[in-house]
């Protein structure tokens, strides 16, 4: 009871932060606006192509993932610093209300209200891409002006466009998962750092954790001394690698895609999940004996 | 019964900006009875907030040992009968008055029932049952200490540390805070006061610590404190001869137009001063000075930093 | 809560800590599947020059997931290029978002055809020396995409058939095309290819003179559209699909008959178009077909008399006069037997064509001798010019190079046994046309593959021309099993400036 009702309370504080809700409201319009893209292309190769779709499902993911991005770092940095500096953490911690239970109920609240923007978004991007989807030409690939001359495309019936892509429910989800993962070791930095220092630390974790890949390559390379390879294996292994929830290509074109992105997306959550328990844990630690 | 508070050769240092270290309490050692309500008192930056963060285990002590209600300092089974306002507590501004102390209720896992009765019982209590729906963000500066205090006595404590209540009340609601500690103190309660508020303090402690630079200066009972004081004794018509007379055996001889104040410290002294000024000089009146604990404190503290 | 902290909670991290490791043993391979998957599997000298000179926060970006969002705002950005007529930005455009996006079909198909039609001179003559690079981004297309039609059939039909008139090498790539189906654009889910992709393949078989494969594949289009008809809720547009297999098949039979004798064949022919018949709503054409095609079969089946339209030899002819009219202004032409309307007389395809009936009806003012459609072709290069496909795109091309042909379907009209070009105009535009070479080669050829002729043609000088005859410039090499006409001339640089 103790953990949810401060999971509650941190939600209810979060979300009526002015910022949170700038950077929701102002991704929800844009991706609201995205429907007003009408781009049937004139120079198209093709007969009555038109790009919007595909332009509205990568804006729309690639909106969410910015400001799930933003929403993670600017809460996260400041949700605990802020019950220190405000001293409404000692009205808690001064009750029979263990130090875990108030680090888990504040992460708690903090991935609750992170799910809760990402659902908003996700419900507007879902319902964006439909529409589009529903007024969308046909499938239906002519070749079109000279080039077309000859062709014999008599007796062709269009295939109607499916309407509900469910593997923009991935997109979501990935969006979700990255950003508890960078919310999570956020507020752990927030157990020892400033905001400001924490900020660009968290800055610096995700920028890291986006060329995991990189990470990889090098160190694996076999020109690099044992060293460097060392350097990247724990860096490899430390930084949440956050580039690999950015499925965005395999999403916009599953034709392309090796292997099932499902059982990947899994995968995903729950490394994503192990992450943020790792976080979760190590604040834990770190809060149990920290002087407030 | 065990002593509410027991604090021996409690020091707490800080690690400063630069890698120095400052002192915050410095070989501190008190005591407070259960059932009494006791005023620990100090400059700004003597150590007060430090302490109280201490005993309620928000901070570690660097060395010594702090005993709340017989166990350890910052433990959690004491804490279910302990109760801390805060100086200007703040609250999730969003919330409502009800669903603060609903939230607050639920740390100490009441369930609903109670909880709805406790909340209604407490707003009642400190004068809020009709503003209890309304967010933290329209209360006044005193509806939000009436809050504090709501939420320090959910749990029924046997013991409440309260730091700064009265600070920013009107008179009134001043009054009622005097009140309330007077009542708990009824009820068999300790109070743990931290007041700049020394007129509080010294109306409804039993027991006071003034604190300096981390140190215990002086700690007593308020007759203890207070009685070490002046009687004034005054003449009239009194000369030079008279003057003379008493001179050595008062700490002070003043005169003031056609009388003579004479400031004498211990009660023998003032039979001297009357066998000396006999026939000398018109006793007009003899008069104990009673001293205020804010003049005790100015000088305790003055006196420290000479 | 004095003491230490807990022993579990170390335990538990550094559980968690392996249960990491072992999850990223299991997701790192994966992902790297899923991140090459949507990298190009093409890479070229272009790319990293390109790459270069990307500012830092354009990388940076397409690093954070924002790589289609960037892909997709500069493809729009390059429509706008289109509409201010700035062509040459395009293809850059084309390469960067090929790079950033490379599963975006669209993008190849539109690349290739811009590079192909739209760098056009004043008279809309497109430059050809682009050919190679449009097939190479197919190709890279091709290779990023494998697993739909679309690119194959875009390759096959408006480069390979349509610009360079090479069938063998766009039935290649149609051959590919039916070995896929097509995606949902917004799912992936896979959709059926669709019914018209199969029946081009049957007339590239034609084209290419696999009659048996093109009767093959006739039968397939046709079960393969019935299917999806099966399959399917709308049903009204694929019956026009069925009726066209029928359509095409019985004519490849009844003209395979007519030409060539094969009695077998003419009864299938026949008896489709008196299935067709049968049916509601029979075109009055087929109907007619049907009764002339019936009637003419069976009086030839009891007169023992097998058709046989492509039997006598026609003497084409063939000449051809290359006439300088300005510098770099020329003009070609020439004679060319193709066909009189006297060679029609008697034919066995006439009971459905009535094509010297109608001759036979026309006022005089409206006579043609000549069956006009046919086409010849001409192509003018440095001497040493070979068209090569580079490995790998790259829309960089050796300007100091010069290829022309004729625009694509307008090659030079056969009338009355003659033909005589408008003036070929190469001197408005020295980009194109640079004349740095000191000797060219100019080719002038007919072949009975040829677009946009009278399919009657056909029906006397043979599919592969088998009814040419010529004393000086028959050509059999050309196109192997074809019988076509070749004339070829080294010109100097004086010759044409």
């Amino acid at each position: 009871m103790i953990i949810w009702s401060i999971a509650k309370t941190t939600v209810g504080d979060a979300m009526r932060r002015k910022v949170v809700q700038i950077f929701l409201v102002i991704a929800m319009g844009l991706i609201l606006i995205s429907l007003s893209f009408s781009q049937t292309l004139a120079f198209s190769a093709r007969e009555g192509s038109s790009v919007d779709l595909q332009l509205v499902k990568s804006f729309g993911l690639g909106l969410m993932a910015l400001a799930g991005w933003l929403i993670s770092l600017v809460m996260g940095v400041s949700l605990i610093p802020q019950e220190i500096e405000r001293r409404t953490i000692y009205t808690i911690l001064s009750k029979p209300v263990k130090r875990y239970e108030f680090i888990v109920g504040k992460f708690l609240g903090a991935i609750l209200t992170l799910a809760i923007c990402v659902a908003l978004m996700g419900i507007v991007f879902i319902g964006v891409v439909a529409v589009k989807a529903y007024a969308a030409q046909p499938a239906h690939t002519a070749i079109s002006g000279m080039a077309a001359q000859g062709l014999d495309t008599a007796g062709t019936a269009p295939e109607r466009i499916q309407i509900i892509d469910a593997n923009m429910l991935i997109g979501v989800l990935m969006v979700f998962m990255q950003f508890c993962v960078l919310t999570c070791i956020v507020m752990l930095f927030s157990v020892i750092f400033t905001p400001t220092v924490n900020f660009f630390l968290g800055l610096g974790v995700y920028i890291v954790g986006l060329m995991s890949s990189t990470s990889l390559t090098l160190l694996r390379s076999e020109h690099a001394s044992i060293f460097v390879r060392d350097f990247y294996w724990v860096l490899y292994r430390a930084f949440p690698p956050f580039d690999q929830f950015n499925v965005t290509n395999a999403l916009l074109y599953p034709d392309a895609a090796v292997g099932n992105i499902w059982v990947y997306t899994g995968w995903m959550m729950l490394k994503g999940l192990a992450f943020s328990l790792g976080a979760l844990v190590l604040a834990v630690l770190l809060f149990w004996r920290k002087e407030v | 019964m065990a002593d509410a508070i027991v604090v021996q050769g409690l020091t707490k240092t800080y690690k400063g900006a630069l890698g120095d270290r400052v002192t915050a309490v410095d070989d501190l050692s008190l005591q407070v009875v259960q059932g009494e309500i006791f005023g620990f008192i100090g400059p700004n930056g003597a150590g007060k907030t430090t302490t109280i963060k201490v005993l309620l285990g928000l901070l570690f002590p660097t060395k010594g040992s702090i005993e709340v209600l017989g166990a350890p300092a910052g433990d959690n089974e004491t804490k279910k009968h302990i109760s801390y306002l805060p100086e200007s507590p703040y609250f999730y501004e969003h919330m409502t008055g009800y669903e603060v102390l609903d939230f607050y209720c639920k740390l100490f896992r009441l369930n609903k029932v109670a909880r709805k009765r406790k909340i209604g019982e407490l707003l009642e209590t400190v004068g809020l049952a009709k503003d209890g729906r309304r967010t933290l963000r329209q209360y006044s500066k005193g509806m939000l200490q009436r809050i504090g205090i709501a939420q320090s006595l959910i749990n029924d404590p046997k013991l409440l540390i309260f730091d700064e209540p009265t600070s920013g009340l009107d008179p009134i609601a001043h009054k009622d805070i005097q009140d309330l500690i007077l009542r708990l103190k009824a009820q068999g309660k300790t109070v743990f006061l931290s007041s700049h508020q020394l007129s509080d303090v010294e109306m409804v402690c039993d027991r006071v610590a003034i604190i300096d630079r981390g140190r215990l200066v002086k700690m007593g009972t308020m007759e203890e404190l207070l009685h070490i004081g002046r009687t004034v004794i005054t003449f009239s018509g009194a000369g030079q001869p008279a003057i003379d007379a008493v001179k050595s055996l008062a700490a002070e001889c003043q005169p003031e137009g056609n009388l003579l104040r004479v400031y004498v410290d211990a009660e023998e002294g003032i039979t001297r001063v009357l066998e000396a000024a006999q026939g000398k000089a018109h006793l007009v009146s003899v008069v104990p000075q009673r001293q205020t604990l804010e003049d005790l404190f100015v000088q305790i503290v003055r006196g420290a930093r000479k | 809560m004095s003491g230490g902290r807990p022993k579990l909670l170390w335990v538990l991290l550094v559980v968690i800590f392996v249960g990491i490791v072992a999850i990223q043993n299991i997701t790192g391979p994966q992902y790297e599947k899923i991140r090459k998957a949507g990298m190009s599997s093409v890479d070229s000298k272009d790319t990293q020059e390109l790459m270069v000179q990307l500012p830092g926060q354009f990388l940076i970006a397409s690093m954070a997931g924002f790589k289609e969002v960037i892909a997709g705002v500069l493809w729009v950005r390059a429509d706008d290029f289109f509409h201010t007529g700035k062509y040459e930005a395009i293809i850059p455009i084309v390469r960067l978002v090929t790079w950033l996006d490379p599963h975006n079909v669209e993008v190849y198909s539109t690349g290739a055809w811009h590079l192909d039609y739209n760098f056009v001179d004043g008279n809309q003559m497109s430059d050809k020396r682009y050919i190679p690079s449009s097939v190479a981004l197919l190709q890279e297309g091709i290779a990023n995409n494998p697993n739909t039609w679309d690119l194959y059939f875009d390759l096959a039909w408006s480069h390979y058939n349509k610009k360079l008139n090479d069938y063998q090498g766009g039935l290649k790539y149609m051959l590919l095309a039916v070995q896929h189906d097509g995606r949902d654009p917004n799912t992936g889910k896979v959709i059926p290819r669709p019914a018209f992709v199969d029946r081009m393949v049957a007339h590239q078989y034609e084209k290419v003179g696999e009659f048996d494969k093109a009767i093959e594949q006739w039968k397939y289009a046709r079960a393969r559209a019935e299917r999806l008809i099966k399959d399917r809720s709308d049903k009204t547009a694929d019956y026009v699909a069925l009726v066209t297999c029928d359509r095409n098949l019985a004519l490849l039979y009844l003209r395979l008959a007519w030409r060539y004798g094969n009695m077998d064949y003419y009864r299938k022919g026949v008896e489709i178009l008196q299935r067709m018949a049968a049916q509601k709503g029979t075109p009055p054409d087929i109907l007619a077909a049907a009764k002339a095609a019936s009637a003419d079969y069976a009086k030839r089946m009891a007169a023992h008399n097998p058709p046989r339209d492509v039997r006598k030899p026609i003497d084409m002819g063939f000449s051809v006069k290359f006439e300088k009219l300005k510098p770099k202004v020329f003009r070609i032409s020439g004679t060319f037997n193709l066909v009189r309307m006297s060679e029609y007389a008697g034919l066995a395809s006439e009971c459905v064509t009535r094509r010297y009936e109608e001759y036979l009806k026309a006022p005089p003012d409206r006579k043609q001798d000549w069956v006009d459609g046919g086409r010849v072709r001409w192509m003018l290069t440095d001497l040493d010019y070979k068209m090569v496909i580079p490995k790998t795109f790259t829309w960089k091309i050796d300007k100091s190079k010069m290829v022309v042909f004729e625009r694509e379907c307008n090659a030079i009209p056969v009338r009355s046994g003659k033909f005589k070009s408008e003036p070929i105009d190469l001197s408005g535009n020295d980009s194109f046309y640079p004349f740095k070479a000191r000797k060219y080669r100019l080719v002038v050829w007919a072949s009975p593959q040829e677009p946009g002729a009278d399919q009657t043609l056909q029906d006397r000088v043979g599919w592969k021309g088998e009814a040419y005859a010529d004393g000086k410039y028959l050509d059999t090499k050309m196109q192997p099993g074809y019988r076509c006409f070749r004339w070829e001339t080294v010109l100097d640089r004086n010759d044409l400036l």
